[in-house]
């Protein structure tokens, strides 16, 4: 067990009825870092990062977080902070409550940073959060959840509502508070481009399942195009793992992991965006098979 | 949590505070000979606990669901287990202190209406009003509300579940079980005498049943019997409160968030 460890699962799952809302889940996110956490629409994010704050419990496979394993108890509820969706507040209380409020519920608790930093973004703090904007709600869902001084940081998608100005302030708080130190973040959107400046781990999370689990500069490093004349997917030299191929009538064109250099002097190698490695293990989770398509080649 | 909790509540006691004060108010204006109107606002109480049960029990949980802030006070240094228990603690003690505070109202200041009238204490309306059961009728309530509100996690059809599930089961208590606490009297008497044989306040069970020419069967429970009575009904109700306290406990700590 690698005490360095912020997260680590093994073969996690969780069902809902007959559907696996997450599979077969096996990451391992070291401590520091600030992981984006991607992958469509209804791939499963929110309920893994529920499974890893202890709002769910497994269906399969195991968690830890932070060496412990998530549970109701005031020792792993301290050690974690957890922003939901939508960031619910209590609609009718102000931030001034909520900060007095988790005062009352947390053992440690830093109400002075909260209200610098809700003073220095100018949110009123005695007015009901319901007639804040999505903008400010969210920085004080945030700066709840910083108050706590929790060691790692769950955030599930805090910027989905807001526009693109409120995402580069929360943004920009969020980077600040992991500047400070100690502080493992773990990101959810399905929107890269957001995410990139400030993220140094992903988490890809396709059809319930796991597509990569890195740092992202390895990620960038392993990952090429190649484009050369039309030829078979089967005739490719080992170690060039094919992400996705497209196929005009005298070209071929690949995005492929490579484990080593690419040999074939006929193919012209190019470095790859994250966003387009991204999406296209996005697309493989989501399109058939080579074989699948095979068999619906042979039905028809 | 207390702070919690009165945070997000203070506005319901206050308003239970301001209504109770209204009832005591309204009371003390009354014209004291006005019986009829006084038995009106009396029996209007019988309603109170299911009030407690749909406006602070069913809402309690189902509210928190519905806007996610369970998700919320769930991630704090709070274990769902210490959510539940002061949530549970705190609406059973003010829904316990509210019924006992309007019953004190309601007993002190016409008591010897409601006695005197044609009524007995033991039968259905005197005795929902008065003693120890309505106190037990409003823990009742509100657990189940609460525990239903943390079942359906939606705050209207909580407080539908809630005001039917309540309903039937004081009804069919009241009506159905509540004569056979204790075996009833039976006493034949003349046709003369009637039911005015009987002790002052005695609940007449059934319709007098002719015996023979001139004799009467009348089966009855007794006055002295009513803290009896009340003493049996609180416990069947504290002990349906139980069930629901059991019933909140599972779907909170056992269900997904």
């Amino acid at each position: 067990m690698n005490s360095a460890l912020a997260i680590q699962t093994t073969g996690l799952g969780k069902r809902y009825r007959s559907n696996w809302a997450v599979q077969d889940c096996s990451v391992s996110v070291p401590l520091g870092h600030v992981t984006a956490l991607v992958g469509p629409n209804g791939a499963g994010k929110t309920t893994l990062l529920k499974l890893l704050v202890g709002l769910c419990s497994p269906s399969a496979g195991s968690a830890e977080v932070l060496r412990r394993v998530p549970e109701q108890s005031e020792e792993f509820l301290a050690s974690v902070g957890y922003l939901a969706q939508d960031v619910p507040l209590y609609k009718r209380l102000s931030a001034d409550d909520h900060l007095r409020i988790g005062a009352h519920l947390n053992i440690d608790w830093d109400a002075d940073a909260a209200r610098v930093r809700l003073a220095a973004l100018k949110i009123p703090m005695n007015r009901p959060v319901a007639t804040l904007s999505g903008g400010q709600r969210a920085q004080v869902g945030l700066s709840l959840v910083l108050a706590k001084r929790p060691r790692l940081l769950l955030l599930d998608e805090p910027m989905a509502a807001l526009d693109p100005l409120a995402r580069r302030e929360f943004l920009e708080s969020l980077t600040a508070a992991v500047a400070d130190g100690g502080l493992s973040v773990v990101i959810s959107s399905h929107l890269l481009h957001d995410l990139e400046r400030v993220c140094d781990y992903l988490i890809l999370l396709s059809a319930s399942r796991i597509q990569l689990c890195e740092a992202i500069d390895d990620v960038l490093a392993e990952h090429r195009t190649l484009v050369g004349p039309r030829r078979a997917l089967t005739e490719i030299q080992p170690g060039l793992t094919v992400i996705k191929a497209t196929q005009t009538a005298k070209q071929t064109r690949l995005l492929v992991r490579v484990n080593g250099p690419v040999l074939d002097p006929s193919w012209e190698v190019d470095e790859v965006g994250l966003e387009d490695i991204v999406l296209a293990y996005m697309e493989q989770g989501e399109t058939p098979t080579d074989s699948q398509l095979v068999e619906l080649g042979r039905a028809r | 949590m207390t702070y919690l909790i009165w945070r997000l509540h203070r506005n319901q006691l206050l308003l239970a505070g301001a209504l109770l004060s209204v009832l005591t108010a309204v009371l003390l204006l009354l014209p004291k000979r006005d019986n009829h109107l006084i038995e009106t606002i009396d029996y209007l109480t019988i309603v109170v606990p299911l009030l407690l049960g749909l406006f602070w029990g069913s809402p309690l949980l189902a509210k928190e669901f519905e806007d996610g802030t369970n998700g919320l006070a769930w991630t704090q240094c709070v274990t769902r287990r210490r959510w539940l228990t002061s949530n549970l603690a705190w609406t059973i003690f003010a829904a316990a202190a509210w019924g006992a505070a309007v019953t004190a109202v309601v007993t002190w200041w016409s008591l010897p209406e409601i006695i005197l009238g044609s009524l007995s204490r033991l039968s259905q309306g005197p005795f929902d009003i008065q003693g120890i059961v309505p106190v037990a009728y409003s823990v009742f309530a509100v657990v189940l509300g609460v525990a239903v509100g943390a079942m359906s996690r939606r705050v209207l059809p909580a407080m539908a579940t809630t005001l039917a599930a309540f309903a039937a089961i004081r009804i069919v208590i009241a009506v159905f079980v509540r004569p056979h606490y204790m075996s009833p009297v039976t006493k034949v008497v003349s046709l003369a005498q009637g039911t005015s044989a009987l002790p002052s306040g005695a609940w007449l069970l059934s319709n007098p049943a002719p015996i023979g020419r001139n004799q009467t069967l009348l089966t009855y429970q007794p006055p002295d019997r009513f803290w009896t009575f009340q003493g049996i009904e609180t416990g069947i109700f504290l002990v349906f409160a139980a069930g629901a306290v059991a019933l909140a406990y599972w779907m909170v700590i056992s269900r997904d968030a």
